[in-house]
């Protein structure tokens, strides 16, 4: 009854903010992706006090804003975009520091990038920190309950962009120090000048105003005395935030018995946050409604059982205030059960709050671990640069037995040794005091670290030969102290529910009685016998079936966004189902239980069961040749045979250079863009133990296509002789491209084996390297360490004798195809559309990050849709780029041979070191025997005479369908 | 008339009585029996004699997959059939022989360390998937931090890592260890009961009767005396030598291996059957398969058969 009550005020509200206008005309941003509006609701510095000075938007010159989402701000604003920039200049009456805030709103055109700036201040950089100011965008929910998928369990709620002004204080980009940045002012005069940079900004007054603390309790108890509040309690669902700043921290289901709402046999999304409410900065909003002014405490109820004896904290905010000292970091500490927390434990903390509706902000930080992440930050680097100037003197090839007098050449090494131990010793008592039971990862690795550099230093002329405990290796000290830098900037936390309560009414403990929990258990034993409804197959008379080949995240949004747009706009009904395991589908297709359409189909599979009449032709769809125009032409080279054309590309995967520019700067390297220039640097890289890694070293023994085929494309050599029915292998170009394809491991020492690129290009030993998609978003969200130290550019080039450079690379990821016998092929293809178009992948995409976070990056095969993707432009520029390259290799009856015996010959000639053309000729000629006796089969020869053409399809082919005019 | 009327009756309720509660208990496991193994090795040898791709209605054509498997079929002539050879000839006895020897030393040892021992013995058959990926491909990684580069590295030993699951030259060796070590499965338990279960008043009527030494005693005595077991050890030891064939694949990571050297006949059936899409060919290997297994079942039946 609570809740109905509860979901009651939450409507009104969120009633209440939709009721202000929407912009009509005259707007000067374009897209606001219909925004919900709410009234500028922070309350804005004390212009009357006599430390605060106000800088109003009419002094900036730039003409005052008109839009609607100016007006809800009750002084003057002005629009700033990308590029443009105000500036202003402030009298200062007496020397100290500083702190700035904005009074601004974020209405950028796009849904997940936030406008970022940075500030000047008399011409210079102000402080470091303050070249990158981040404005939040925040979001909130579009609906008001969870919307339930078709087996009764919740689903994420679909998140919309919340335009709102809010006071942003001059903070550092990552949010990690305790305090917004402090300006050290001189008396006098000082300009100032703010550039935007991303997106697009409304910025109203700015505040300049001497820095204070924040007051102590006690302080703020006497500065705000106001009798208790009494016999009043609200309890709110963390699930529901009012709005939040992030969009990976997202309702979750927790099967506990402890929580609220709970469900024995559906999964409700009853906890908000959890592993991923972990990034510093982020914050959800909750707004309640107090009867009258007066004295309150706030309860969470909260667990954290993800880090195990670690503490996490909070900043807790009212209305966008810290209120005091004490709630600018408030420990959680780890636990295995939900309980309830009362902001200031036993004697809880009582909080001013007036009557009507307060905003509660709780701000995931690591700002307690500040100091100890920037000790570790810069050991890291002086690590790095130690061990390369040990690299530099002994080179790469240590032997043990060989003797070094390491402190002749560094004669102070010892006591950087010991200065880096001592360094990181300041810092260990900050992490013991926080995680007092210790036994925590990070207190002992951080030991184990600091006992590294110790045991190094007693003896320094042993350290080439003991690298594995310097820099090297997983129990290095470089490696601990990377590890625990990522760890402690990681601060997740789980709500179930808060309550705002006067002090007399605190909420009672919720103990779950052991029957309750026995019998909840017998309970969902059973149920578990019954079968999954995800993995169902079979769908209702009038609906399309698809299978998809992706994991339960994608397979709900997918179900959901279909449902809401697709089945309300074409009436036509679509059914999703999981596919565990791909081979199902030839199973299914003999079986004859196939489903309609297919998503998420490896890029091998659609040829084979095209070629054996199991596939719709999609090219026999009238419009198909002008749809594909938003694709790269050379993706769909593998799923054409002769001119019918049997799938659609879905994801796109990339392979482009990956390089640390720290790394190469310390060792004056530039980025190689050629294969020539990457073995020019080769013998510098691997002087200090570096290499430069291709696709080839991921593990596998069997090189299929996608390494081997673009060193082919790149030298010109074409897969197949011209009528298809033999290999193009013999041919010279084709020899060089396996010679130069060998010698890159057997002459040049390129890795044959790398366990993991992304971890060696975090460690530094693989500086360099051509990678794909997956390692692309590891680094892009799991590298906090080596973040803004890297890049991307373009495959290395080829270059050919005149002068040709060719950067084609393989590229496809997934497909989607459609089956012959679907009894539905024009709604099957309406839907393969409406899912590849523009417009269903930027939804699909944007959904994904905002519901699950960056990890989930979508890297669309749709070129229109990619370029919307949140990541870096100078990135997406490479990618989009390295795309115009994409090639995929053709197939043909028995082409999987040639792509087993290329692999084969590769491997003969790198590990038996058989001559490149005996080791050619031979796997020619099993080659040709292969397509021989599969065009047989396929009834292209007969009695080893040609009986039917067969058509090689060429970039050129699908090129000249895209132009065709119909 | 009234007895000659009940007659079949009678002999139905006798037989019931006698033997019909033994097939209604039997009932269960062989209805699974048929539908689960008998009916899918009959479909195996009705679709060796026909053209089937899987997707498209089989085509019969009479011997022409087998003759194509002994007259046309490179791979398996050149890779694979003496990869299994010598695959199943070391792993096969040599595991057969080391569970044998191992369980022969554990008898010897007193009851708790035994069964300690026994279980830590036995682990390696249960957890093979997982001991896989997790300690043989870390054990055998091809970068200087696999764990036996970087041990022979610091050794001195070497100086570049060694790819010992790309390079043809290694890759069988190690699949043979790799097995070895988790051979010690069903048969070694069955085993290690078969010895402790000989009654200890044989070995010293033995000793009276002039046996001098522990390799008498096993050779007269033990062996002797645990013929059932050792077939059954022998059967098990058999049917998994044959049936292995993950290993090469999971070591390797994709079939084929490369250059084939360690493709056994599975990898080859897996190969035919879903890579290049001719179930009718896979299924006339597979026969071969079953036949070659039946026909060592037969040899270990001579061998450790008790008459009677």
């Amino acid at each position: 009854m609570k809740l109905n009550w509860l979901t009651k005020i939450l409507g009104t509200l969120l009633i209440l903010m939709m009721v202000v206008p929407f912009p009509t005309a005259a707007a000067p941003i374009e897209d606001f992706k219909s925004p919900a509006i709410s009234q500028f609701d922070v309350p804005a510095g004390d212009s009357t006090s006599s430390t605060v000075i106000e800088i109003r938007a009419d002094i900036f010159g730039l003409p005052i804003s008109d839009h609607e989402i100016a007006n809800l701000y009750d002084k003057p604003s002005v629009f700033l975009q990308a590029g443009e920039s105000v500036s202003f200049s402030v009298l200062i009456e007496e020397d100290g520091y500083y702190i700035l805030s904005f009074d601004s709103a974020s209405v950028g055109g796009s849904l997940l990038v936030p406008p970022e700036g940075y500030l000047l201040m008399d011409g210079e950089n102000a402080l470091v920190d303050a070249q990158r100011i981040v404005f939040p965008i925040y979001y909130q929910n579009s609906t008001e309950a969870f919307p339930l998928d078709r087996y009764g369990n919740e689903t994420l709620i679909r998140q919309e962009r919340l335009i709102r002004w809010a006071n942003i204080p001059l903070r550092d980009a990552s949010f990690s120090q305790q305090y917004p940045l402090q300006l050290n002012l001189a008396k006098g005069e000082h300009s100032f000048e703010f550039n935007l940079t991303k997106e697009a900004l409304l910025l109203g007054s700015i505040y300049i105003e001497l820095f204070s603390n924040y007051p102590d309790y006690k302080q703020y108890l006497q500065e705000n005395q106001a009798p208790d509040a009494s016999g009043f309690s609200i309890e709110i669902e963390a699930e529901h935030p009012t709005y939040k700043n992030d969009t990976s921290i997202r309702p979750v289901n927790n099967r506990s018995l402890e929580v609220t709402p709970y469900d024995t046999y559906r999964l409700l999304l009853n906890t908000m946050g959890g592993e991923n409410w972990d990034n510093s900065g982020s914050a959800v909003y909750y707004e309640f409604t107090v009867p009258e002014d007066g004295m309150y405490c706030i309860t969470l109820r909260s667990i954290q059982n993800f880090k195990n004896n670690f503490t996490v904290f909070r900043r807790i905010t009212i209305n966008g205030v810290v209120l005091f000292e004490q709630l600018n970091e408030v420990p959680f500490n780890y636990s295995t059960h939900w309980s309830n927390m009362t902001l200031g434990g036993d004697e809880p903390y009582k909080l001013y709050l007036k009557k009507g509706v307060n905003v509660l902000g709780i701000e995931a930080t690591s700002s307690p671990y500040y100091s100890a992440i920037e000790k570790i930050k810069k050991v890291l680097i002086d690590i790095t640069d130690l061990s390369l100037e040990i690299k530099q003197l002994t080179g790469n090839q240590v032997d043990p037995y060989k003797e070094w007098v390491i402190s002749d050449y560094i004669p102070d090494i010892q006591e950087r040794l010991i200065a880096i131990a001592d360094d990181l010793r300041e810092d260990q008592s900050v992490l013991e005091t926080y995680n007092q039971s210790g036994g925590s990862q990070e207190t002992l690795s951080y030991q184990m670290a600091i006992d590294n550099m110790m045991f190094l230093a007693q003896d320094p002329d042993k350290i080439p030969v003991l690298m594995n405990r310097f820099s090297e290796g997983t129990g290095s000290a470089a490696q601990l102290l990377g590890s625990i830098l990522t760890s402690l900037q990681s601060q997740p936390l789980a709500l179930d529910k808060i309550y705002i309560h006067s002090p007399d009414t605190p909420p009672q403990p919720f103990d779950v009685p052991f029957f309750t929990s026995f019998e909840d258990g017998i309970k969902r034993f059973f149920h578990s016998f019954k079968p999954d409804p995800y993995q169902s197959i079979g769908a209702e008379e009038d609906e399309i079936e698809v299978w998809v080949n992706r994991p339960r995240q994608y397979v709900d949004l997918l179900q959901y966004i279909t449902d809401s747009t697709f089945t309300k706009e074409t009436g036509i009904r679509v059914k999703f189902s999981i596919m565990p395991n791909e081979s199902k589908l030839v199973l299914a297709n003999a079986a004859g239980i196939q489903p309609d359409v297919a998503l998420g189909v490896s890029t091998n599979v659609p040829y084979e069961l095209a070629i054996r009449n199991a596939l719709k032709d999609l090219r026999s769809f009238d419009d198909f040749d002008s749809y594909i125009r938003i694709y790269s032409p050379g993706a769909l080279l593998s799923y054409i045979v002769n001119d019918s054309v049997y799938a659609i590309p879905e994801t796109q995967d990339f392979w482009v250079t990956y390089y640390r520019q720290d790394i190469l700067d310390a060792l004056g390297l530039q980025v190689p863009h050629t294969w020539d220039e990457v073995i020019e640097i080769l013998p510098a890289l691997q002087r200090y133990g570096m290499n430069f890694n291709t696709p080839f070293s991921s593990g596998s023994g069997f090189k299929n296509y996608i390494f081997t085929a673009p060193y082919l494309f790149n030298q010109g050599a074409q897969l197949y002789s011209s009528d298809g029915f033999s290999t193009g292998l013999g041919s010279d170009e084709s020899i060089v491209a396996i010679k130069f394809m060998a010698d890159s491991f057997t002459l040049y020492g390129m890795p044959l084996t790398t366990s993991s690129f992304y971890d060696s290009f975090r460690r530094g030993s693989l500086p360099l390297g051509v990678s794909n998609f997956t390692d692309y978003i590891k680094l892009l969200t799991a590298a906090p360490e080596i973040k803004g130290l890297w890049g991307i550019d373009l495959y290395p080039a080829t270059v050919l004798a005149d002068g040709t450079q060719n950067r084609h690379t393989t590229g496809s990821a997934q497909a989607c195809i459609m089956f012959a016998e679907t009894d539905r092929p024009n709604e099957s293809w309406e839907f393969m559309k409406w899912w590849m178009s523009t417009e269903t992948q930027i939804d699909f995409q944007e959904q994904l990050i905002l519901n699950y976070g960056l990890e989930y990056l979508w890297s669309s095969a749709n070129l229109e849709a990619f370029q919307y993707l949140p990541i870096p432009e100078e990135h997406k520029a490479v990618i989009l780029e390295q795309w115009h390259w994409l090639q995929e290799p053709v197939k043909l009856p028995g082409s999987y041979m040639q792509e087993r015996e290329l692999s084969n010959a590769w491997n003969k000639i790198v590990f038996n070191g058989v001559n490149p053309r005996v080791a050619i000729d031979n796997a020619v000629l099993i080659i040709n025997r292969e397509i021989a006796r599969k065009m047989e089969e396929f009834g292209y020869l007969e009695n080893g005479v040609k009986v039917k053409e067969f058509k090689i399809p060429t970039i050129e082919t699908v090129q000249m369908w895209m132009e065709s005019d119909d | 008339m009234i007895s000659t009327m009940n007659a079949p009756k009678i002999r139905f309720k006798k037989w019931l009585g006698k033997e019909g509660s033994a097939y209604a208990f039997l009932s269960m496991y062989a209805l699974m029996f048929i539908v689960f193994i008998v009916v899918p090795v009959l479909v195996a040898f009705f679709l060796s004699f026909t053209f089937f791709d899987t997707i498209r209605v089989p085509k019969f054509n009479g011997l022409r997959n087998y003759i194509v498997l002994l007259t046309q079929d490179d791979v398996f002539m050149k890779y694979v059939l003496p990869n299994t050879i010598k695959f199943s000839v070391i792993v096969g006895p040599g595991g057969y022989l080391l569970s044998f020897v191992l369980a022969w030393v554990l008898a010897q040892l007193p009851r708790v360390s035994r069964t300690i021992l026994a279980l830590i013995l036995y682990s390696p058959s249960m957890t093979t998937g997982v001991a896989m990926s997790v300690v043989w491909l870390t054990f055998f990684s091809g970068d200087q931090n696999g764990y036996l580069n970087s041990l022979l590295m610091n050794m001195s030993i070497i100086r570049e890592p060694i790819q010992w699951l790309q390079s043809p030259q290694y890759l069988m060796t190690i699949m043979i260890i790799v097995t070895l070590w988790s051979s010690m499965g069903v048969g070694f338990l069955a085993m290690l009961a078969g010895i402790l279960e000989i009654n200890p008043e044989l070995y010293e009527a033995g000793s009276l009767d002039g046996i001098s030494n522990r390799i008498q005693e096993i050779i007269y005595i033990t062996i002797p005396s645990m013929k059932p077991q050792m077939l059954f050890g022998a059967v098990m030891a058999i049917v998994s030598t044959f049936q292995a064939g993950a290993i090469g694949v999971t070591l390797s990571g994709s079939n084929p291996t490369p250059q084939y050297a360690g493709q056994l006949i599975v990898n080859h059936i897996e190969d035919f059957g879903f890579l290049r899409y001719e179930m009718g060919y896979a299924a006339a290997v597979s026969v071969v398969l079953l036949l070659m297994v039946l026909l060592f079942t037969r040899l270990a039946n001579k061998l450790f058969g008790s008459e009677g």
